[in-house]
């Protein structure tokens, strides 16, 4: 059985509490274990502030689609924007290593959505950004 | 919901969820920090990559005087994210 959930959000960062209420409760509610929705929350958290700081290049208003769907095994979302084309997956810096002086936070989030999920994909349809993220989950009993 | 409280002068809590809405809070209180101080993280449930930053960059500056965040009584999961992103080698964490 096959849970899903639709909701759009505005462009603006204050969303992104909207966004962690929606996660907690579609987790709850699907009886994911709290470690599974903390990984969870990480990966929506960095993509959804991403596109909200550095998609746009107006100051409308515009609205990111998410589709989350959930089965036994599987968290999956899509995010669609309408912002620049950015390809997440294409960023390749990569400064763990780096000493305090060299380090940027630059790049930070791509790594963290790169170490939580599973398998990301993305694609550029119609002057907009699908991403698709999913990760293998726990449930509770 | 984000929290920051300043305890003492040389000891700072956070608490609740750290990420990209809460980083205007957060500088407020760490922009003032100019020595050592304790950061207590006990109740602190989730940071994000906008959270680190904020850590980073007061960290780059205590160095500059000698000065540095010690992070105390991290969750698991919170330092499982510290540890990924190599900032266990720039942190002071107990």
């Amino acid at each position: 059985m096959k849970s899903q959930l639709f909701f759009k959000l505005k462009n603006d960062i204050s969303e992104i509490s909207r966004l962690a209420d929606n996660v907690e409760q579609f987790c709850k509610s699907n009886r994911v274990i709290p470690t599974s929705t903390f990984e969870i929350n990480l990966v929506m958290d960095e993509i959804v502030s991403n596109i909200i700081m550095h998609g746009y290049i107006d100051d409308d208003e515009h609205f990111i689609e998410i589709n989350f769907a959930i089965d036994e095994q599987t968290f999956s979302a899509k995010i669609v924007d309408d912002g620049k084309e950015f390809n997440p997956l294409t960023s390749t810096r990569d400064d763990r290593a780096a000493s305090l002086e060299e380090k940027n936070s630059g790049g930070l989030g791509i790594h963290i959505i790169k170490k939580y999920a599973d398998k990301v994909d993305y694609s550029r349809l119609r002057n907009k950004n699908i991403l698709t993220i999913s990760k293998r989950i726990e449930l509770n009993k | 919901m984000f929290k920051i409280e300043a305890i003492t002068d040389n000891k700072i809590k956070i608490s609740g969820r750290f990420s990209n809405s809460d980083v205007t809070a957060a500088e407020e209180i760490f922009n003032q920090i100019t020595t050592s101080t304790v950061v207590d993280f006990s109740e602190l449930d989730y940071i994000s990559s906008a959270g680190l930053s904020v850590l980073l960059k007061v960290q780059k500056r205590l160095k500059g005087s000698n000065s540095e965040l010690k992070l105390v009584k991290m969750s698991k999961m919170v330092r499982e994210i510290f540890h990924y992103v190599g900032f266990e080698a720039i942190f002071s964490i107990e």
